[in-house]
C-alpha cells in the first residue's frame, strides 16, 4: 500500500519533468536530455557558489582546528535553506493535494498518505541542503580536515540533516496549516506570513556574508558561545567534524526529533486536511459594478490568480519584493558603494552593464508568466469556451507579469543610477535594458509553458515550483542575465558601455518580437487545443 | 441554430464520433443520450469550440465554429459535466468576470444575477469563495453563468447533476422559457425520465455513432424512452 502510495508520488513527480501532459507520452530523448543537463548546470551553478563561500570560510577556521564551527555555520545555512526551500511546498503539499479526500475515502491509513507525502517533502528539503552541505563538505577536506571519521560522519550527515530540515520544515508547514483551517480567507495567511517569510529571507541574504565574516573573525568567543548557550550546535558541528559520540547523539536526537514531528502529524493530519473554516460567512450586498472591457477582466482573473495563491506569489513574484528592497539598500548605503567603486576603479562605462545586468537577474525572480498556462487547470474550459481569442488570454498573462515586475525594476535601475552618478544616455539605457528584458522574460516564460504545460496537476506546487516550464524559464532568464553581464565585461574593453548597452537593447527588443509574435500565433493554436 | 454535419472526431485509433449530423431548430430542447463514453462530451465540446475535431462541420446560427469561433461562442453558453470554476474568486466575482467577458451591460447584468440567484437560492452565498461552495452550489453558479449573456444556443453536459429537486425544477422551467423566447437548448443526460418529459427531439448515440434521432414520438413511440435506448443499446 505504502509502496503504490510512493509510485503515485514519484510518477506525479516524474510526469511533471518528463512527460507530455496532454498525450501522456514521455518527452522525446532530446528534450529529456536537454533538461537533465539544463537541471545539472544550475545545480552546479548553485553548487559553485556555495563552495567559494564555504571554501573562506574553511581556509580560515579548519586549519585553526575549529572544524566543527565550520560545520555549525554550513549545517545552519544548510538548514536555512532547506526549510526556506520547503516549508510553503509543505503545506500545499500535505493538506491542501486535491486528491486527499480521494485517498481518505480508500481503505488507507491516513499516517501512510501522510508518510508518502512526507518522502516528498523530505526529499525537496535533501535536495536544497545538500546544495550547501556537499560543497562545504568539499571545501573543509581541501583545507585540511579530511580524516577518516570526518569523511564517514559529515557524509553520513548529508541525510541526517535532511531529516532535520523535514522536522522544521513540517513544523512550520503545520503551524500554517493550524492557522489556515482557522482561518476562512485563506489569502490572510498570504498576507500575514508572506512578508514575514520573505523579511526573514531578505535579512538573511543582506547579512549572512558579513555574519559569516564576523564568525570567523571572532572563532574563539563564538565557539565557547556556542558551546555553552547552543549546544545542539555544538553537537552538531562536532559530530560532523568526525566525533563519534557526538555523532551518534545527534543522529539519535534528529531521529527522535523526526519520530515526535511525524507522530504529531499523524495524529492531526486527518482533522486539518479535511477541517473548513468555521469563520463568519461573508455577506453579499447587491451594489451596482462598472462594465469592464474584455481585456480588463482578463487581466482582473490573472490578477486575482496571482494575488490569491501563496505558492505563485512566492514562487513567482520574489523578485517584485527583492527589487525595491534593494534600491532602497542601495540608495541608503551610496556612500559605502562609491567608496567600494572607487577602490576598484573599474574601467569607464562598465559599471552601467554590470549595474543592468543585477536588475535583470533579480527581476528573473519574477517568472509569473512561467507557470501561468499550466496554472489554468481544470478551469482551461472556461476561457476556451468564451469569446475571447487564445492571443487575448495569453496577453493578459503577459501583461500581468510586466505589471507586477516592471515598476520595480524601473525603481532599482533609477536608484542604482542615482547612485552610480550615471550620465544621462547611460542612466536612460540601464533602465531601458532591464524593461525589454523583463518583457523578453515574460514573453520567453510564457512560449515555455506553451511548450510544456502541465493542466493535469493536483498539487500546485507542481507548476509554480517544480514543474520543467517554471525551472527552465527561471535558470534560462538567470543564463541570459550572467551572459548579458559578462559578454558586456569583455565589450566593453572595446566598446564603449552605452554602446553595448544600445546593441543589447536592439537585440533583445528584437527577440522579444519574434517570440511574442510566436505566442501569438502557434502558441495561440497551442492554447486552443489544451 | 444549431447544426451538426458529419462531425467526425478520433483519438489516436478510436473514433470517438463517427460521421455525426444533426439539426437543432430555434425553440427546441435537443436531448442527448448514450452510455458512458459513447461520444456525448466530445460532440458538446466540439460544438463549442473547445475540442478540435476532424471532419465535418458545425454551425451555430448559420456561423462555422472552424473558421468564426468568437462569433460563434458569443451566442453560446456551455455548461461542463464538471463544474470546475475559479476558486480563488468569490461567486459574484465569477459572474461579472464572465458578464465582463460577454460585454453584458452594469444594469442587464445586475438584474440577471438578482433573478437568476433568487431562483437557485444562491443570493446569499455569492460573497462567498467559490472555494467554499459545494458541488451544487458550483452547478447552480455555473447554470446562473451560462445565463447571464441571454444565449440563443445553451450547450449542456448532464446539468442536473447534484442540483437538488428544487433546483431541478428551476432549471427545467427555465429551459423552457429559454425555447419558448426562440432560444435552442442541446444537453447531453442519463436521466431518461426527464429527457422523456423535457424534450421535443432526442439522439441516441452508441460508440460515435447516431443511431436513432427525431421527435420524442419518433423516436419512442409509444413505449417509454428507457426501453427504446436499452433495446438500442443491445
Amino acid at each position: 500500500m505504502f509502496k503504490a502510495l510512493l509510485k503515485k508520488q514519484f510518477a506525479e513527480l516524474n510526469a511533471s519533468y518528463f512527460q507530455n501532459r496532454k498525450t501522456g507520452k514521455m518527452r522525446s530523448r532530446k528534450s529529456m536530455i536537454g533538461m537533465i543537463v539544463l537541471y545539472a548546470f544550475l545545480f552546479l551553478l548553485i553548487a559553485c557558489s556555495f563552495f567559494a563561500v564555504a571554501s573562506m570560510i574553511a581556509t580560515a577556521l579548519v586549519p585553526a582546528d575549529f572544524g566543527w564551527l565550520f560545520f555549525v555555520i554550513v549545517g545552519v545555512l544548510s538548514i536555512l535553506l532547506g526549510v526556506f526551500g520547503g516549508v510553503f511546498s509543505t503545506y500545499t503539499g500535505l493538506y491542501l493535494a486535491k486528491d486527499n479526500e480521494m485517498l481518505f475515502a480508500m481503505p488507507i491509513p491516513p499516517r501512510k498518505i501522510l508518510a508518502a507525502r512526507l518522502v516528498g517533502v523530505y526529499a525537496m528539503g535533501l535536495l536544497y541542503e545538500a546544495l550547501v552541505f556537499i560543497p562545504s563538505c568539499v571545501a573543509y577536506y581541501l583545507a585540511g580536515g579530511a580524516t577518516v571519521a570526518s569523511v564517514i560522519t559529515s557524509v553520513l550527515m548529508i541525510p541526517i540533516l535532511g531529516f532535520l530540515v523535514l522536522t522544521l520544515t513540517c513544523f512550520f508547514g503545520w503551524l500554517v496549516a493550524l492557522l489556515s483551517s482557522r482561518l476562512k480567507r485563506k489569502s490572510v495567511i498570504t498576507v500575514i506570513l508572506s512578508p514575514v517569510f520573505i523579511g526573514v529571507y531578505y535579512y538573511f541574504c543582506l547579512n549572512y556574508y558579513s555574519a559569516i565574516q564576523n564568525l570567523v573573525e571572532h572563532a574563539s568567543e563564538v565557539g565557547v558561545k556556542i558551546q555553552s548557550g547552543a549546544y545542539p550546535l555544538y553537537l552538531m558541528g562536532r559530530a560532523a567534524d568526525g566525533h563519534i559520540p557526538s555523532f551518534l547523539i545527534f543522529t539519535l536526537a534528529v531521529f527522535l526529533l523526526a519520530a515526535l514531528t511525524y507522530y504529531i502529524l499523524s495524529k492531526t493530519f486527518l482533522k486539518l486536511a479535511t477541517r473548513h473554516a468555521s469563520a463568519a460567512k461573508a455577506v453579499y450586498k447587491e451594489k451596482p459594478v462598472k462594465q469592464k472591457n474584455h481585456r480588463s477582466a482578463l487581466l482582473f482573473k490573472e490578477w486575482k490568480r496571482f494575488s490569491s495563491s501563496a505558492n505563485y506569489m512566492l514562487n513567482c513574484g520574489l523578485g517584485a519584493v527583492f527589487m525595491p528592497a534593494a534600491g532602497i539598500a542601495a540608495l541608503i548605503f551610496r556612500g559605502r558603494i562609491q567608496t567600494l567603486l572607487d577602490a576598484f576603479d573599474p574601467p569607464h562605462g562598465i559599471l552601467a552593464v554590470i549595474a543592468a545586468a543585477a536588475v535583470c537577474l533579480l527581476s528573473s525572480m519574477c517568472d509569473i508568466s512561467a507557470p501561468s498556462v499550466s496554472l489554468e487547470g481544470r478551469n482551461l474550459w472556461i476561457l476556451q469556451s468564451m469569446p475571447v481569442s487564445p492571443a487575448e488570454v495569453l496577453d493578459a498573462k503577459l501583461r500581468l507579469h510586466k505589471l507586477v515586475a516592471l515598476p520595480p525594476t524601473v525603481f532599482l535601475s533609477v536608484a542604482l543610477a542615482i547612485v552610480l552618478k550615471a550620465d544621462f544616455e547611460s542612466a536612460l539605457l540601464m533602465t531601458l535594458f532591464p524593461v525589454i528584458f523583463v518583457m523578453f522574460s515574460a514573453a520567453g516564460g510564457l512560449a515555455v509553458n506553451l511548450l510544456m504545460p502541465n493542466v493535469t496537476w493536483t498539487n500546485e506546487i507542481a507548476p509554480t515550483k517544480q514543474g520543467a516550464s517554471a525551472t527552465t524559464a527561471l535558470s534560462g532568464a538567470w543564463l541570459d542575465a550572467i551572459l548579458f553581464g559578462v559578454g558586456g565585461y569583455f565589450a566593453c574593453e572595446v566598446i564603449e558601455g552605452y554602446q553595448y548597452l544600445l546593441i543589447a537593447i536592439v537585440v533583445f527588443s528584437f527577440l522579444t518580437r519574434l517570440i511574442q509574435n510566436w505566442i501569438r500565433t502557434k502558441g495561440a493554436e497551442i492554447f486552443a487545443s489544451l | 441554430m444549431l447544426r451538426i454535419e458529419h462531425l467526425t472526431k478520433t483519438y489516436g485509433d478510436v473514433k470517438a464520433v463517427d460521421d455525426l449530423s444533426l439539426h437543432i431548430l430555434p425553440g427546441e430542447i435537443y436531448g442527448f443520450i448514450g452510455h458512458n463514453g459513447a461520444g456525448k462530451t466530445t460532440t458538446l465540446k466540439s460544438a463549442v469550440g473547445i475540442l478540435a475535431f476532424d471532419k465535418g462541420d458545425i454551425f451555430v446560427d448559420g456561423l462555422s465554429i472552424k473558421s468564426d469561433p468568437l462569433a460563434c461562442k458569443a451566442k453560446i453558453a456551455y455548461i461542463p459535466d464538471n463544474p470546475d470554476l475559479y476558486e480563488f474568486m468569490t461567486g459574484i466575482a465569477y459572474l461579472n468576470f464572465v458578464a465582463d467577458i460577454f460585454g453584458v451591460s452594469a444594469d442587464d447584468r445586475a438584474s440577471r444575477i438578482h433573478n437568476y440567484a433568487e431562483v437557485f437560492e444562491l443570493t446569499s452565498d455569492l460573497a462567498q469563495p467559490i472555494s467554499a461552495y459545494s458541488h451544487g452550489m458550483k452547478q447552480k453558479l455555473a447554470i446562473i453563468s451560462a445565463l447571464i449573456h441571454d444565449p440563443r444556443l445553451i450547450l449542456m453536459d448532464e446539468p442536473f447533476v447534484g442540483l437538488d429537486p428544487k433546483a431541478s425544477h428551476s432549471l427545467k422551467e427555465l429551459m423552457r422559457e429559454h425555447c419558448s423566447r426562440g432560444g435552442a437548448i442541446f444537453f447531453s443526460t442519463h436521466v431518461l425520465e426527464v429527457a422523456e418529459k423535457l424534450c421535443d427531439k432526442v439522439a441516441i448515440i452508441k460508440s460515435g455513432r447516431l443511431i436513432k434521432s427525431g421527435t420524442m414520438e419518433e423516436v419512442k413511440g409509444d413505449a417509454s424512452l428507457e426501453s427504446v435506448f436499452l433495446e438500442l443499446e443491445d
